[in-house]
């Protein structure tokens, strides 16, 4: 059998979400994906232009053109990047890997903005201090501001819970302290 | 905005574009380092990490076999 495309694993990984989790996406606009072969901030900014929103400033679109994977609220959409230099010269399972990854990841930052259950940013440093060593010491590198710490701290668990669901392992993992886990079932019951 | 790169690393002030999120690795980080340093982490808890590959993921969801 061929190895899956991008579209493909990007449905597969959205498959893997619980039901009620797909329901929720749904709601805030996060359900549809659109694969594209250049920069997500020359991607988005092009998008929004059409649909007569306010476009990225030249800065985010230069920033965002590195990233794999995006979230636009404005558009309803999450965009990946498949022409991505990390994807090039990747063997198949972390192409796999990664593209599903993404996807978990930009979910992940859907249900946490959209939740009705709010969560206070101020309390991103609390939590951050307590994430595993793995998820910290990578949000801490990635130079983010500290009001978004949460909003990565959220999208990071989402992606690595769903990892672990499609090993047979649900619900709380032993790695994850009591009150992130929490934190992640107020917004994704 | 949400990207990791080329950012100074004290961005409290840097204008953001309202409600994008976006997925970035870290400068010089390859796809292999990332996965590996979150294989790694469920390793030192304990897991025994390992991608099932897509084509397992799709036998277990036709399967039933995640659940709701």
């Amino acid at each position: 059998m061929d190895a899956p495309n991008t579209n493909e694993l990007v449905q597969l990984a959205w498959e893997v979400l619980p039901a009620a989790h797909r329901r929720l996406l749904t709601q805030v606009g996060a359900s549809q994906w659109e694969i594209v072969i250049e920069g997500l901030g020359d991607a988005a900014a092009a998008r929004l232009l059409s649909a007569s929103e306010r476009p990225t400033s030249a800065a985010d679109t230069a920033a965002s053109n590195q990233a794999l994977g995006m979230w636009v609220p404005n558009l309803r959409l999450v965009l990946i990047n498949q022409a991505h230099p990390a994807l090039q010269g990747a063997d198949t399972a972390t192409s796999e890997a990664l593209l599903m990854w993404v996807a978990w990841h930009e979910w992940g930052h859907a249900l946490s903005v959209s939740s009705s259950s709010p969560h206070d940013p101020s309390e991103g440093e609390k939590l951050l201090a307590l994430a595993p060593e793995g998820i910290r010491e990578r949000i801490r590198r990635g130079h983010y501001r500290r009001r978004q710490y949460i909003d990565e701290l959220i999208a990071e668990t989402y992606a690595l819970l769903m990892r672990e669901r499609i090993q047979g392992r649900p619900g709380q993992p032993v790695w994850l302290p009591n009150e992130i886990y929490q934190l992640i079932t107020r917004i994704a019951p | 905005m949400a990207s990791k790169r080329d950012l100074p690393a004290d961005n409290e002030d840097r204008p953001v574009t309202p409600g994008t999120r976006g997925f970035a690795l870290c400068p010089g980080e390859t796809a292999e380092q990332f996965l590996a340093d979150r294989e790694e982490m469920l390793s030192s808890a304990g897991i025994e990490p390992s991608w099932p590959g897509a084509a397992e993921i799709r036998r277990k969801i036709q399967a039933g076999e995640l659940g709701g």
